[in-house]
């Protein structure tokens, strides 16, 4: 197991952060679905996610384009996941060929999905911990905007508006 | 058919074990990890496995709950791949 990530991503503020929103819930889960489907088209992406990343895995909360064991798992192993680079440099992250990035060679996730680039950006909760991303992920080589990257803030956004909604009863 | 063993590594990937439910509860609760991990052993039985330990997980602090999805995630990511590997060999 990768104890050091896992230490990066699980320490107790920001797990008690997540903790705080009611995630499992279905009419949240509907609305973010939309907000990816909605982010999907918008950059004409074949894959959108609304991800929180736990201290292993990352878990998706809202997608559109998921399938196979991604689906099946609603999420990913931490160290697959794409969006734990976004959550651990708080600040939009953008991959333009993960085939040819040494940041991501190797990566099962990509391996298996057939997807290369990616852009995400995080989502920041109220108590200022980075809880997640918000991201498109693409299956051909492709280099991002500032349109694309100002597309995905609002999604993004509207993610954390929705989450705030959702506050898990103290 | 091949059947893989349960410690057998999928894409590097491990089937999660009872040790890695006990890190995860030591790490999201650093000082009050032991105590809590002593309660969630004790209330999944004993000769706990992790398919025990999970419902109890999920049932404990919002916390606790949140390192029980991501240790479920885990399972379910691994066997998925390992039955669709499986599935390759045979």
């Amino acid at each position: 197991m990768h104890t050091e990530l896992f230490d990066r991503l699980g320490t107790p503020e920001r797990m008690r952060e997540i903790a705080g929103y009611d995630l499992l819930d279905p009419d949240l889960r509907t609305s973010l679905d939309e907000v990816a489907k909605r982010s999907a088209t918008l950059l004409e992406a074949p894959v959108s996610l609304v991800s929180i990343v736990l201290d292993t895995s990352q878990m998706i909360i809202g997608g559109h384009g998921v399938s196979g064991w991604v689906q099946q798992a609603q999420g990913t192993p931490a160290e697959w996941a794409m969006c734990t680079h976004t959550v651990l440099a708080g600040e939009p992250y953008c991959v333009i060929d993960g085939r040819d990035d040494p940041r991501h060679a190797g990566n099962p996730f990509l391996e298996m999905t057939g997807l290369r680039s990616y852009l995400g950006v995080p989502l920041l909760g109220e108590g200022g911990q980075v809880i997640g991303a918000h991201c498109v992920i693409d299956s051909r080589r492709r280099i991002f905007t500032d349109v694309d990257l100002a597309l995905l803030t609002d999604g993004a956004e509207k993610v954390m508006r929705l989450l705030g909604s959702y506050r898990a009863a103290a | 058919m091949t059947v893989l063993s349960l410690d057998a590594e999928v894409y590097g990937l491990t089937r999660p074990t009872v040790e890695d439910a006990r890190d995860a509860v030591l790490r999201v609760h650093r000082s009050n990890g032991p105590v809590i991990w002593e309660q969630l052993v004790r209330a999944a039985g004993s000769g706990s496995s992790l398919d025990r330990l999970l419902p109890v997980m999920a049932a404990a602090d919002p916390t606790t709950r949140l390192c029980a999805l991501a240790l479920q995630i885990r399972l379910t990511a691994y066997t998925e791949l390992a039955a669709a590997q499986t599935t390759v060999r045979s």
